[in-house]
């Protein structure tokens, strides 16, 4: 496993909590600010917007639990 | 430097194409749905949906049997637009390995069908949690219907607020295009994940979050639902 300064770990956490605020403040009402499952919404109103969702969803799914055999049960 | 990690780094490198592929498909499905979304009302319709209403009881009888249409559509459609951008990719971009085009046609039914039985038993469940609280059956309506229903539960924010949404995402995948085309000191979000998954409570953790966020956005919280409104 390669090993990276702390740095760019603390990177994806300040990423993911920006998500994170932002939908807070989705979800306080705050004025203008739709929440992320508004988002989603919007893009699954087409077909192909539902595929590509899945479609990444499902790649997610493979590309984290299934690719390299990482599924569940290796230590 | 070794031939298997020079092999990862440019399999790394090459996995910008398909990810800036997808960021471009998603935004564009975005800006699409936003267009719907702003046009004014009078012309919104939805493609290949009729806007008439039905009858009331013929939409109770396919309320369910529409909600699996529309999941097996979104279920068969995802799935093959999958294989083809990972065919696509094999083929015209990296020949990762023997086994990845096995591993991407398997390893994904096999997370659709671990997947069915517990979606299943989530939105069962969820069922029985409403008729406890005392709130009526969730019936959830035939396409044809939900137009209206869906327009006047769909609250239109300032495209502000969505070009936000936009911008966020535009920085992780940016973040993770960085990662992938070997600047040093950035992790990918692999990375990341492998740090979480070394122990097993992270990786049980992480699939149930993968589990619930399909749930979530395919079965539970599909458009028009009634549960959504």
């Amino acid at each position: 496993m390669a090993r990276y300064p702390l740095i760019g770990y603390l990177a994806w956490a300040v990423l993911f909590g920006a998500l994170l605020a932002w939908e807070g403040l989705a979800l306080a009402e705050v004025s203008g600010v739709p929440t992320l499952r508004g988002v989603f919404r919007v893009i699954m109103r087409y077909p192909a917007g539902r595929w590509a969702l899945f479609a990444l969803w499902l790649w997610a799914g493979w590309h984290f639990f299934i690719r390299g055999w990482h599924f569940l049960l290796r230590a | 430097m070794g031939p298997l990690t020079v092999l990862a780094a440019s399999a790394d490198r090459q996995a910008l194409v398909p990810m800036a592929a997808g960021y471009l498909i998603l935004m564009s499905a975005l800006a699409l749905g936003l267009r719907l979304l702003y046009r004014p009302r009078a012309t919104q319709a939805e493609p290949g949906q009729s806007p008439g209403p039905s009858p009331a009881g013929s939409r109770r009888r396919s309320g369910w049997a529409a909600q699996a249409r529309h999941v097996t559509g979104t279920v068969v459609g995802g799935y093959l637009l999958l294989m083809a951008v990972v065919v696509a990719y094999y083929y015209a971009v990296a020949r990762v390995g023997p086994g990845f085009l096995d591993s991407a046609v398997t390893g994904t039914a096999l997370l659709i069908g671990l997947a069915a039985p517990v979606f299943a038993a989530a939105s069962w469940l969820a069922e029985r949690l409403r008729r406890r609280r005392g709130r009526p059956a969730c019936h959830p309506p035939v396409p044809g219907d939900l137009l209206p229903r869906r327009e006047a539960s769909m609250a239109r924010h300032p495209l502000i607020g969505y070009l936000a949404w936009a911008v966020l995402f535009g920085a992780l995948f940016a973040w993770e295009g960085l990662a992938l085309a070997q600047v040093s000191g950035v992790p990918s979000l692999s990375d990341v994940v492998r740090v979480i998954m070394r122990y097993p409570a992270g990786r049980w953790a992480l699939f149930a979050l993968w589990l619930w966020t399909g749930w979530q956005l395919f079965i539970h919280r599909w458009p028009g639902h009634a549960g959504t409104a």
